[in-house]
């Protein structure tokens, strides 16, 4: 087997061209300029879409949650401490009916769809912007 | 550092690392592909192919695997796609997938059918006549390193196939190089 391999080995083969390194990488940075900047675009459409989503949503939960009472819930936990812990499961119970969830449950979206985005949008910049192969 | 790590780091942000592979990989890439189309231009196009469509598709190397074997799965298909363009068939047109090789009961190996040879030239010019399966099998075995196992994953077939093409492709080298046997 061994000897096998050293027949093989000495088959004739070709050296590789000098700048052969350098036009793939050329051409991978290329490609990789043309990937970033449609990843850009994209990632700037959905962030701009999760922050108009995410402004009046928060408008909304804001609105929702002082005609439910609870800022005046939570407020009682620094006025009123020892009357809530005292019966802490009623007030827990309360608290947790007045709390717009559907609401709080959209702006945590708009808000991971704005982190994603932004991570996105910083790697892609930092390619378009800053990188020089 | 190993290749998986070298793809890991990458994938993670080190511009540096990708590099690096096509660093490590670029002889024997540009080796195996010339072996099979055997021109200059044409092996140094499709070696650059093989490394576009590696960093294209890096994100779905599987990092458990071995990235060789991924790389040089690439190289075949890209060899596959220029020989069917060139309206070559890169199979022995004999070929029976599944069959096992009925082989004489000795067959002679590489070193025997060199000695048997004038010089390395010949051997050359003989490989250069078999067909890209068999020629393929010969030199990722014998001169790449591989296992059977491993090139069954390159060329996405069995491991009885590949030690069939194997066997089959000694018994028609020793033809190529002693038709009156």
């Amino acid at each position: 087997m061994d000897s096998h391999k050293n027949i093989f080995s000495k088959l004739p083969t070709p050296q590789v061209p000098r700048d052969l390194f350098g036009k793939i990488m050329a051409k991978i940075s290329v490609k990789q300029r043309r990937r970033a900047l449609w990843e850009f675009v994209v990632s700037s459409a959905v962030f701009l879409a999760a922050l108009a989503f995410f402004i009046p949503v928060m408008a909304a939960v804001h609105d929702s949650m002082t005609q439910s009472g609870s800022y005046q819930y939570a407020g009682l936990v620094f006025t009123n401490f020892s009357e809530v812990m005292s019966s802490w499961q009623d007030f827990a119970a309360s608290f947790f009916e007045s709390l717009p969830l559907l609401g709080i449950a959209a702006i945590l979206v708009s808000v991971f769809m704005l982190l994603g985005s932004l991570r996105y949008i910083s790697r892609d910049a930092k390619i378009l912007f800053f990188h020089h192969s | 550092m190993n290749d998986q790590e070298l793809v890991s780091d990458y994938l993670r942000g080190d511009e540096k690392a990708f590099p690096e592979l096509v660093k490590r990989y670029i002889q024997p890439i540009h080796n195996f592909v010339f072996s099979s189309v055997r021109d200059a231009g044409q092996a140094e196009d499709i070696t650059q192919e093989v490394f576009i469509k590696a960093w294209t598709h890096l994100r779905r190397f599987d990092l458990t695997k071995s990235f060789k074997v991924w790389l040089y799965a690439i190289a075949k298909n890209c060899i596959f796609d220029y020989l069917r363009k060139k309206k070559i068939v890169p199979f022995s047109a004999l070929e029976q997938e599944d069959q096992v090789f009925e082989i004489p009961a000795r067959e002679p190996g590489p070193d025997e059918i060199l000695r048997q040879t004038d010089s390395w030239k010949t051997l050359d010019n003989a490989m250069g006549k078999l067909p890209f399966d068999s020629r393929e099998v010969l030199i990722l075995y014998y001169r790449d390193g591989f296992n059977f196992r491993e090139i069954a994953e390159i060329f996405k077939t069995s491991v009885n196939t590949i030690k069939s093409r194997h066997l089959r492709a000694m018994a028609q080298l020793r033809k190529i190089l002693h038709p009156n046997r």
